[in-house]
Protein backbone atom coordinates (compact mmCIF):
# COMPACT_ATOMS: atom_id res chain seq x y z
CA UNK A 1 0.00 0.00 0.00
CA UNK A 2 1.51 3.16 -1.21
CA UNK A 3 2.14 5.51 2.05
CA UNK A 4 1.50 9.18 1.15
CA UNK A 5 3.16 11.59 3.85
CA UNK A 6 0.44 13.97 3.36
CA UNK A 7 -2.47 11.31 4.29
CA UNK A 8 -0.79 11.13 7.65
CA UNK A 9 -2.47 13.94 9.11
CA UNK A 10 -5.31 13.82 10.83
CA UNK A 11 -7.76 16.15 8.59
CA UNK A 12 -11.07 17.22 8.44
CA UNK A 13 -12.55 18.71 5.48
CA UNK A 14 -15.76 20.59 4.48
CA UNK A 15 -16.61 21.75 1.53
CA UNK A 16 -19.71 24.50 0.52
CA UNK A 17 -21.08 26.49 -2.12
CA UNK A 18 -21.97 29.62 -0.99
CA UNK A 19 -24.38 31.74 -2.48
CA UNK A 20 -22.24 35.43 -2.72
CA UNK A 21 -19.02 36.16 -4.81
CA UNK A 22 -15.46 35.41 -3.60
CA UNK A 23 -14.82 38.83 -2.64
CA UNK A 24 -18.00 38.93 -0.34
CA UNK A 25 -17.14 35.86 1.41
CA UNK A 26 -13.97 36.81 1.66
CA UNK A 27 -15.03 39.75 3.28
CA UNK A 28 -17.23 38.72 5.60
CA UNK A 29 -14.47 36.19 6.56
CA UNK A 30 -11.79 38.38 7.67
CA UNK A 31 -13.03 41.46 8.52
CA UNK A 32 -13.69 41.57 12.07
CA UNK A 33 -16.95 43.28 12.33
CA UNK A 34 -18.12 40.63 9.76
CA UNK A 35 -16.72 37.76 11.49
CA UNK A 36 -17.98 38.20 14.64
CA UNK A 37 -21.67 37.59 13.29
CA UNK A 38 -21.41 34.35 12.04
CA UNK A 39 -17.94 32.52 13.54
CA UNK A 40 -19.20 31.46 16.98
CA UNK A 41 -20.94 28.04 16.79
CA UNK A 42 -24.77 27.73 18.49
CA UNK A 43 -24.69 29.39 21.36
CA UNK A 44 -21.63 31.27 21.60
CA UNK A 45 -20.72 34.28 21.02
CA UNK A 46 -17.61 36.00 19.85
CA UNK A 47 -16.26 39.07 22.31
CA UNK A 48 -12.90 39.67 20.48
CA UNK A 49 -12.04 39.64 17.09
CA UNK A 50 -8.39 41.11 15.56
CA UNK A 51 -7.19 40.52 12.35
CA UNK A 52 -3.97 41.59 11.07
CA UNK A 53 -4.36 39.41 7.46
CA UNK A 54 -0.96 39.28 6.07
CA UNK A 55 2.07 36.05 5.51
CA UNK A 56 3.05 36.18 9.51
CA UNK A 57 0.25 38.58 10.51
CA UNK A 58 -1.96 37.26 13.34
CA UNK A 59 -5.72 36.25 14.17
CA UNK A 60 -6.82 36.68 17.85
CA UNK A 61 -10.60 35.86 18.52
CA UNK A 62 -12.46 34.45 21.41
CA UNK A 63 -15.32 32.38 22.38
CA UNK A 64 -17.98 32.81 25.10
CA UNK A 65 -20.86 30.53 26.35
CA UNK A 66 -22.57 31.05 29.97
CA UNK A 67 -22.86 27.37 30.52
CA UNK A 68 -18.96 26.66 29.40
CA UNK A 69 -16.16 27.97 31.15
CA UNK A 70 -17.81 29.61 33.75
CA UNK A 71 -18.79 31.86 31.57
CA UNK A 72 -15.37 33.52 30.60
CA UNK A 73 -14.18 34.09 26.90
CA UNK A 74 -12.20 31.80 25.79
CA UNK A 75 -9.01 32.90 23.55
CA UNK A 76 -7.21 31.43 20.08
CA UNK A 77 -4.42 32.75 18.01
CA UNK A 78 -4.07 31.97 14.58
CA UNK A 79 -0.15 33.15 12.73
CA UNK A 80 -1.20 33.28 8.86
CA UNK A 81 1.52 31.55 7.14
CA UNK A 82 -0.22 32.37 3.32
CA UNK A 83 -2.51 35.07 2.41
CA UNK A 84 -3.84 35.10 -1.02
CA UNK A 85 -7.01 37.58 -1.10
CA UNK A 86 -9.98 36.60 -2.07
CA UNK A 87 -8.87 33.35 -3.20
CA UNK A 88 -6.79 31.12 -0.19
CA UNK A 89 -5.03 31.34 3.65
CA UNK A 90 -3.08 29.07 5.36
CA UNK A 91 -2.60 29.45 9.13
CA UNK A 92 -1.29 27.67 12.11
CA UNK A 93 -4.31 28.13 15.45
CA UNK A 94 -3.56 27.27 18.99
CA UNK A 95 -5.75 28.00 21.89
CA UNK A 96 -3.93 31.23 24.12
CA UNK A 97 -5.06 33.89 26.82
CA UNK A 98 -6.13 37.05 26.37
CA UNK A 99 -3.06 38.30 25.35
CA UNK A 100 -2.19 36.00 22.91
CA UNK A 101 0.14 33.71 24.87
CA UNK A 102 -0.54 29.98 24.16
CA UNK A 103 -1.99 27.45 26.59
CA UNK A 104 -2.52 24.29 26.22
CA UNK A 105 -6.37 22.89 25.42
CA UNK A 106 -6.32 21.62 29.03
CA UNK A 107 -6.29 25.21 30.62
CA UNK A 108 -9.98 25.55 28.67
CA UNK A 109 -10.69 22.24 30.06
CA UNK A 110 -10.45 20.60 27.50
CA UNK A 111 -8.86 16.61 27.18
CA UNK A 112 -5.05 16.48 27.53
CA UNK A 113 -5.16 14.41 24.14
CA UNK A 114 -6.79 17.44 22.72
CA UNK A 115 -4.58 18.80 19.53
CA UNK A 116 -2.31 21.87 20.23
CA UNK A 117 -2.22 23.00 17.23
CA UNK A 118 -3.98 22.84 13.89
CA UNK A 119 -3.22 24.45 10.39
CA UNK A 120 -6.53 25.53 8.78
CA UNK A 121 -6.50 26.07 5.35
CA UNK A 122 -9.15 28.53 3.65
CA UNK A 123 -10.33 28.35 0.15
CA UNK A 124 -12.65 30.50 -2.12
CA UNK A 125 -12.86 29.35 -5.52
CA UNK A 126 -15.67 31.43 -7.87
CA UNK A 127 -18.35 28.98 -8.96
CA UNK A 128 -21.45 29.70 -11.24
CA UNK A 129 -19.36 32.24 -12.53
CA UNK A 130 -17.95 34.35 -10.03
CA UNK A 131 -21.71 34.99 -8.44
CA UNK A 132 -21.18 31.64 -5.96
CA UNK A 133 -17.78 30.64 -4.27
CA UNK A 134 -16.98 26.98 -3.55
CA UNK A 135 -15.91 27.18 0.35
CA UNK A 136 -13.07 23.98 1.37
CA UNK A 137 -12.09 24.43 4.99
CA UNK A 138 -9.42 21.99 5.71
CA UNK A 139 -8.35 21.47 9.54
CA UNK A 140 -5.63 19.19 10.23
CA UNK A 141 -3.38 18.44 13.12
CA UNK A 142 0.75 18.38 12.25
CA UNK A 143 1.52 14.84 12.57
CA UNK A 144 4.55 15.46 15.37
CA UNK A 145 1.73 16.77 17.49
CA UNK A 146 -0.57 14.38 16.69
CA UNK A 147 2.24 11.67 18.14
CA UNK A 148 3.04 13.78 20.92
CA UNK A 149 -0.74 13.84 21.94
CA UNK A 150 -1.08 10.19 21.77
CA UNK A 151 -4.39 9.68 20.81
CA UNK A 152 -4.75 10.64 17.54
CA UNK A 153 -3.41 9.22 14.68
CA UNK A 154 -3.11 9.75 11.16
CA UNK A 155 -6.02 8.52 9.05
CA UNK A 156 -6.12 10.80 6.05
CA UNK A 157 -7.99 9.18 3.08
CA UNK A 158 -9.31 6.16 5.07
CA UNK A 159 -10.60 8.48 7.58
CA UNK A 160 -14.54 8.77 6.28
CA UNK A 161 -14.51 5.09 5.39
CA UNK A 162 -13.49 4.87 8.96
CA UNK A 163 -15.86 6.42 10.28
CA UNK A 164 -18.53 4.60 8.12
CA UNK A 165 -17.32 1.22 9.48
CA UNK A 166 -17.67 2.55 12.91
CA UNK A 167 -21.08 3.63 12.89
CA UNK A 168 -22.01 0.13 11.99
CA UNK A 169 -20.17 -1.10 14.63
CA UNK A 170 -21.01 0.85 17.91
CA UNK B 1 -2.15 4.71 19.80
CA UNK B 2 1.24 4.57 19.13
CA UNK B 3 0.79 1.52 17.64
CA UNK B 4 -0.32 3.21 14.89
CA UNK B 5 2.15 5.53 14.12
CA UNK B 6 4.12 3.17 11.96
CA UNK B 7 3.24 3.12 7.80
CA UNK B 8 3.19 -0.62 7.44
CA UNK B 9 1.81 -1.04 10.52
CA UNK B 10 -1.13 1.15 9.76
CA UNK B 11 -1.61 -0.45 6.88
CA UNK B 12 -2.25 -4.12 8.02
CA UNK B 13 -4.70 -2.25 10.62
CA UNK B 14 -6.74 -0.57 7.60
CA UNK B 15 -6.93 -3.78 5.40
CA UNK B 16 -7.95 -5.22 8.51
CA UNK B 17 -10.60 -3.36 9.52
CA UNK B 18 -11.90 -3.27 6.01
CA UNK B 19 -12.58 -7.17 6.06
CA UNK B 20 -14.57 -8.41 8.55
CA UNK B 21 -11.65 -11.17 9.89
CA UNK B 22 -8.54 -12.19 8.35
CA UNK B 23 -5.70 -14.20 8.67
CA UNK B 24 -1.71 -13.59 8.53
CA UNK B 25 -1.09 -15.05 5.62
CA UNK B 26 -4.09 -12.99 3.63
CA UNK B 27 -1.51 -10.26 5.37
CA UNK B 28 0.96 -11.47 4.24
CA UNK B 29 0.16 -11.09 0.54
CA UNK B 30 -1.12 -8.21 0.73
CA UNK B 31 2.11 -6.14 2.80
CA UNK B 32 5.69 -5.79 1.16
CA UNK B 33 7.04 -7.00 4.44
CA UNK B 34 7.66 -10.66 5.18
CA UNK B 35 5.44 -12.78 7.30
CA UNK B 36 7.65 -12.96 10.34
CA UNK B 37 7.21 -8.70 10.40
CA UNK B 38 2.95 -8.52 9.10
CA UNK B 39 3.21 -11.33 12.91
CA UNK B 40 5.38 -8.63 15.02
CA UNK B 41 3.10 -5.97 14.11
CA UNK B 42 -0.21 -8.14 14.31
CA UNK B 43 1.24 -8.58 18.21
CA UNK B 44 1.44 -4.58 18.50
CA UNK B 45 -1.53 -3.95 17.76
CA UNK B 46 -3.18 -6.69 19.95
CA UNK B 47 -1.12 -5.56 22.64
CA UNK B 48 -2.90 -1.88 21.58
CA UNK B 49 -6.28 -3.69 21.86
CA UNK B 50 -6.68 -2.45 18.04
CA UNK B 51 -7.34 -6.05 16.65
CA UNK B 52 -8.62 -9.36 18.29
CA UNK B 53 -7.36 -12.83 17.46
CA UNK B 54 -9.28 -16.05 17.31
CA UNK B 55 -7.76 -19.40 16.94
CA UNK B 56 -9.57 -21.78 15.02
CA UNK B 57 -7.68 -25.47 14.53
CA UNK B 58 -4.25 -24.32 13.29
CA UNK B 59 -4.92 -20.62 12.01
CA UNK B 60 -5.49 -17.51 13.62
CA UNK B 61 -8.12 -14.26 12.42
CA UNK B 62 -7.85 -10.97 13.30
CA UNK B 63 -10.17 -8.75 13.64
CA UNK B 64 -10.77 -4.99 14.25
CA UNK B 65 -11.85 -2.95 17.27
CA UNK B 66 -12.86 0.11 16.20
CA UNK B 67 -14.00 1.46 19.52
CA UNK B 68 -10.04 1.70 20.25
CA UNK B 69 -10.48 4.67 17.99
CA UNK B 70 -13.49 6.44 19.29
CA UNK B 71 -11.51 9.20 21.05
CA UNK B 72 -10.23 10.04 17.38
CA UNK B 73 -13.96 9.66 15.96
CA UNK B 74 -15.01 11.56 18.44
CA UNK B 75 -12.52 14.68 18.39
CA UNK B 76 -12.97 14.79 15.01
CA UNK B 77 -16.89 14.58 15.23
CA UNK B 78 -16.99 17.67 17.51
CA UNK B 79 -14.76 19.82 14.97
CA UNK B 80 -17.13 19.04 12.28
CA UNK B 81 -20.35 20.24 14.32
CA UNK B 82 -18.43 23.11 15.32
CA UNK B 83 -17.54 24.13 12.12
CA UNK B 84 -21.16 22.62 9.73
CA UNK B 85 -22.82 25.55 12.24
CA UNK B 86 -20.15 27.90 11.49
CA UNK B 87 -20.73 27.35 8.04
CA UNK B 88 -24.46 27.59 7.87
CA UNK B 89 -24.06 30.85 10.18
CA UNK B 90 -22.01 32.25 7.22
CA UNK B 91 -23.89 31.19 4.86
CA UNK B 92 -27.39 33.18 6.32
CA UNK B 93 -24.93 35.96 7.33
CA UNK B 94 -24.05 36.93 3.74
CA UNK B 95 -27.38 36.91 2.75
CA UNK B 96 -27.53 39.81 4.95
CA UNK B 97 -24.87 41.25 4.20
CA UNK B 98 -25.50 41.39 0.56
CA UNK B 99 -29.23 42.75 1.37
CA UNK B 100 -27.83 45.49 3.52
CA UNK B 101 -25.01 46.37 0.20
CA UNK B 102 -27.43 46.56 -2.06
CA UNK B 103 -29.15 49.20 0.09
CA UNK B 104 -26.83 51.41 0.35
CA UNK B 105 -26.30 51.09 -2.98
CA UNK B 106 -29.51 52.17 -4.33
CA UNK B 107 -29.51 54.92 -1.67
CA UNK B 108 -26.05 56.42 -3.54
Amino acid sequence: MPVNDKANEPTLTLTRVLNAPPETVFKAWYEPAHMKQWFAPDGFTVPRCEIDLRPGGTILFSMQNPDWNNGRESFSKGTFREVERNKRTVSVVHFSDENGNRVKPSFYGLSEDFPEEMVMTVTFEPADGGKKTKLTVTQSVPLSIAERNGALIGWGQTLAHLEQYLTTLI
Amino acid sequence: MRALSDPTRRAIFERIASSRETSVGALTQHARVSQPAVSQHLKTLLEARLVIARREGRNTYYRAQPRSLEPLAAWLQQYERIWTQRIDRLDSYLQDMQRKEKRRARKR
